[in-house]
């Protein structure tokens, strides 16, 4: 944005000006969205992935299970000796890199996009609770918030998923029951000013029960927080699969998983470092854009002071 | 204006303004948020910059100051500070002259101190910054400003923080802050908007005292036309980045010439004029692009064809006075203007004698208070021994500073807050016999601020039939059927149904507001200050529109406002309350022309109206903050009372009934008024 906000609240045009200069909540956030760089990258990029990821079946050269132990470390494409039929080479066990980097983005959005949705439900159904009823309700929510704040997250998804064993399920529920305290926390916050605003009130004296004012009144409002924190999230659960794989508790081989990829490349890493680079710039890419698409979701949506 | 005898015409200004031009770059492209402002100021002189929001008043001022938002450009023929070129001045030169050469009072007194800062430290700051003189004088400057501007103890007071002084005493602070260096002008951003109307008075009779005192010009920012009638010697009456008029305060207002100002001034209240209030359609045009011609010609009566084309520059218009108008230019359109103001009188007469809608009997309402973990308990009574009749078809003001309860009662009329003790009766029956929907279905709110009301997530029909849905009243077709109906009724059309709130401007929101409440067909609507958060020109609006559809609908309204004028037009009968008693009630005109409880009497005292023959009115009342929590035995009103007698202070005063009339205070009971003469 090229105006900042105290600008912004000099601008006499958002109330004075004709109708039609004026943009619905969604238009704005779409003309504001088109300017924004940062969110047009991480949204071209995980767009991408996701693409990728669905139609990983039809993209791959190859099976990302086929061993051939005669084709092991097959150099990459721009390395000597590389050719155009492994892209990045092979791996200790003769398998094809890049077919396995497509499947294993399947795995990493999955997981990372069931196990930000569990804990946004989670997460918000906690902060809502505390932040409308507030009082005696809200010390408890906020005990257990605390409560959450204090465990190690990875440490205890470790011992959990090696008590409960690793799938897929597992993997989501684990994650999703430790990082839900962010929606939580921001859910609440958000509540507790929505609850005080007049419109609030104003269906208190039509007779809305608190369910209704909760659903109709508070939840629309908050949507765009939880899409921001959702984004956020899932950079974290990426992470978070992609550390568990690493060593070894999460996604278990042969399926590929961006993390187990960097961990199987880690006894090669002086001989082949492009088997654990590969991997890990695709971590690192696409949490970052995540990252960029929940920064630029939160920048458009932000409600523009007075709405 | 007495004071402009005294400097010879050669003096030179304080602030020469001449061609003040400010641009914003923008996504949309440069908004020209000032164009071609000219004005001067002069030692002890007032020039009061006057309009509605969006209209380039603040930025006015801080283009003066230099303190513009870094996307803004200025550009002036000339601006000068007692001859000094605010231009070409650099960074250095100008920190120096604000605060020393030219200071700033702002609006709102709660913000503009640190709260982290003692009071003593924020003024001392002023000083040593400036380069004044050591600490000790400091310190000395600052009692010495305390005391001027009014603050008793000023010693003790230089070691409270401003959360410990209430709102007029802020501003007080302010105002001394201001005048620490002794600076050649005082920009004041509407200093008294966020005070109560007992304040205000005091606040700018302080402000005008100094102004004498210390020969400096003053620069009133404001939107209120009454204040300018009192208060300016100058007027300048801005719209969309321009001045459309200006000259001498009394020439203005004798014979405004510009349309715009015409309307303004018609927008005001006028007790003595029982009619229906004038009031300007439209709104301030978007500034951004070029667009030629008049800007206010959307919103004229008397717009030409030519207004469309012809720039017209300020010109004289008789005597100190000058004017941005075709009209004023072609003597014939002005006898075409003299006919148009024709005022309509509202078609509604008070029904004193209809059945009792909404009545309150020895209502009461107690918040505890915890003072942290361990601290004790404390109450504060926010409505004590309310008792109120609100009979059919009547408009029922309640009156009061803030803090006194209004919104309180209001409330626990509507059923959101249950009652400490007393009853509340809806027609007839003890509203706890009720349903949470059946007392919705009958009374509905109407509130103050539209930019908070409306949920910005849904469009305007949804709005409007949440309460249909809520009550599973009118399905399908009917539904949209009676929505539309109603926004017709309000003034909004179909197409606006499809907006969200922040599509909308303040006037269009409370409007949907306003829809809201009424979509139900209920038989009472609670306004709690339903025009206070909107401009004049708006207010006059809403409030005709609230006329219409008491006489259309038949409704009832209870009317809370702190705005007397407001109340005087609206009303017809008034509730007075003071830190949560009502202390006088009675019909408008009893309570207005003859108040005899001392509060309302320097509450209407305080009150001001746009007639600038009128000095400013000296407001008898100590200005100690009243004390929130329970004051004891005896009057609440005896600290700041004029007239308290030993009596006040130990016995509660008695209720005194005349007919319709209600008084509580010593003074006025009849056995002491029989001795007292």
């Amino acid at each position: 944005m090229t105006i900042d906000a105290a600008t912004t609240a000099l601008i006499p045009d958002r109330r004075a000006a004709d109708d039609d200069v004026y943009l619905s909540p969604r238009q704005l956030a779409w003309r504001r969205a088109r300017r924004h760089p940062g969110l047009l990258f991480g949204l071209t990029v995980v767009v991408l992935v996701t693409l990728v990821a669905v139609l990983a079946g039809v993209i791959a050269p190859h099976d990302p299970y086929e061993q051939d132990l005669s084709q092991q470390f097959a150099p990459t494409v721009w390395q000597e000796g590389g050719s155009w039929i492994n892209i990045f080479g092979t791996d200790s066990l003769g398998r094809d890199v890049f077919s396995r980097l497509l499947y294993g983005a399947r795995i990493s959005l999955i997981i990372a996009f069931f196990a930000a949705s569990v804990a946004a439900v989670i997460g918000t159904a906690i902060g809502v609770i505390g932040g409308y009823f507030g009082g005696r309700i809200d010390a408890v929510i906020m005990y257990l918030i605390s409560c959450k704040l204090s465990l190690p997250g990875l440490i205890v998804s470790l011992s959990l998923v090696s008590v409960f064993g690793s799938s897929p399920v597992v993997l989501v529920l684990v994650i999703a029951f430790l990082f839900w305290d962010r929606y939580a926390i921001v859910t609440r916050t958000v509540t507790m000013q929505l609850r005080e605003r007049e419109f609030v009130t104003a269906a208190r004296a039509l007779g809305s029960s608190h369910s209704r004012i909760i659903i109709s009144e508070i939840l629309p409002n908050l949507l765009n927080h939880i899409i921001v924190v959702l984004t956020l999230e899932m950079a974290v659960a990426i992470l978070v699969e992609a550390a568990l794989s690493f060593l070894g508790l999460g996604i278990q081989p042969p399926t590929p998983s961006w993390g187990n990829m960097v961990s199987e490349g880690r006894a090669d890493m002086f001989f082949q470092p492009h088997l654990v680079a590969i991997p890990g710039l695709a971590i690192f890419l696409l949490v970052i854009s995540i990252n960029l698409l929940g920064d630029g979701l939160r920048d458009v949506t932000a409600p523009d002071g007075r709405n | 204006m007495t004071v402009l005898a005294f400097i010879p015409p050669s003096a030179p200004p304080v602030l020469d303004v001449a061609g003040l031009s400010v641009d914003i770059a923008t996504p949309l492209g440069p908004l020209h948020a000032l164009r071609d402002v000219s004005f001067s100021i002069r030692r002890g002189e007032t020039l009061a910059i006057v309009g509605e929001s969006g209209c380039g008043k603040t930025m006015t001022s801080l283009a003066v100051m230099g303190l513009l938002p870094a996307a803004a450009k200025r550009s002036a023929t000339r601006l000068a500070l007692e001859g000094r070129d605010l231009l070409t001045a650099d960074h250095k030169t100008l920190e120096h002259l604000r605060g020393a050469r030219m200071s700033m009072v702002f609006q709102d007194p709660m913000t503009s101190l640190n709260p982290v800062y003692t009071v003593g430290n924020q003024l001392e700051e002023m000083y040593l910054y400036h380069g004044r003189g050591s600490r000790r004088q400091a310190r000395e400057r600052a009692e010495f400003m305390l005391s001027r501007v009014g603050i008793s103890a000023p010693r003790e007071r230089m070691h409270q923080y401003p959360h410990q002084l209430s709102g007029g005493l802020r501003q007080r602070v302010v105002i001394a802050m201001a005048l620490m260096c002794e600076p050649a002008l005082i920009i004041a951003d509407e200093p008294t908007t966020a005070l109560d109307v007992t304040i205000q008075a005091q606040i700018l009779h302080l402000l005008k005292d100094l102004q004498h005192e210390f020969d400096t010009a003053l620069m009133l920012i404001t939107h209120d036309m009454s204040i300018v009638a009192r208060v300016a010697d100058h007027v300048a009456v801005m719209y969309a980045g321009r001045i459309v008029e200006q000259g001498r305060t009394a020439n203005v207002f004798a014979t405004p010439h510009h349309p715009y100002t015409q309307a303004l001034l018609r927008c005001v209240p006028d007790p003595h004029r029982e009619s229906r209030l004038g009031s300007i359609p439209g709104r301030v045009p978007s500034l951004i692009g070029d667009s030629p011609g008049c800007l206010f010609r959307n919103r004229c009566h008397f717009a030409m064809a030519e207004c469309a084309t012809q720039d017209v520059p300020l010109h004289a218009a008789g005597d100190a006075h000058a004017v941005r108008c075709l009209l004023t230019k072609s003597p014939a359109a002005i006898e075409r203007k003299s006919g148009a103001a024709a005022v309509v009188p509202i078609g509604v007469t008070p029904r004193l004698e209809a059945p009792v809608a909404l009545a309150c009997r020895d209502l009461s309402r107690t918040f505890h208070l915890r003072q942290g973990l361990f601290g004790g308990r404390r109450d504060l009574h926010a409505v004590q021994d309310a008792t109120l009749d609100l009979r059919r078809g009547e408009v029922l003001a309640i009156v009061g500073e803030s803090g006194s309860g209004k919104t309180t009662l209001a409330k626990m009329m509507l059923g959101l807050l249950p009652a400490t003790s007393g009853a509340i009766m809806l027609d007839g029956r003890p509203i706890a016999d009720y349903s949470a929907r059946d007392v919705a279905r009958r009374i509905q709110p109407i509130f103050q601020d539209p930019y908070s009301s409306l949920n910005p997530r849904k469009t305007v029909h949804q709005i409007v039939s949440a309460p249909l849905e809520v009550h599973g009243m009118a399905y399908g077709q009917e539904r949209r059927r009676r929505v539309d109906d109603m926004l017709d009724k309000v003034g909004l059309s179909r197409r606006q149904g499809q907006s969200y709130p922040n599509q909308l401007s303040g006037g269009q929101r409370q409007r949907v507001a306003i829809a809201r409440a009424l979509v139900m067909k209920p038989t009472i609507v609670v306004c709690d200050e339903p025009t206070s958060a909107l401009d004049v020109s708006v207010q006059a609006q809403i409030l005709n529109l609230l006329s219409d559809l008491r006489s259309e609908l038949g409704m009832t309204y209870l009317f809370i406002s702190h705005d007397l004028a407001v109340v005087r037009h609206m009303a017809d009968r008034v509730a007075v309350m003071y830190l949560g008693r009502i202390v006088e009630s009675g019909r408008t005109a009893e309570i207005f022309d003859d108040p005899r409880h001392p509060y309302t009497r320097a509450l209407l005292a305080s009150a001001l109206t746009p007639d600038p023959q009128l000095k400013l009115p000296d407001v008898q009342l100590a200005h100690g903050f009243p004390g929130m929590f329970a004051a004891g035995a005896g009057c609440q009103f005896r600290p700041r009372c004029p007239q308290a007698e030993a009596v006040c202070a130990s016995v509660a005063p008695p209720l005194v009934r005349d007919g319709e009339r209600m008084v509580e205070c010593h003074l006025v009971a009849p056995v002491r008024a029989a001795v007292r003469s």
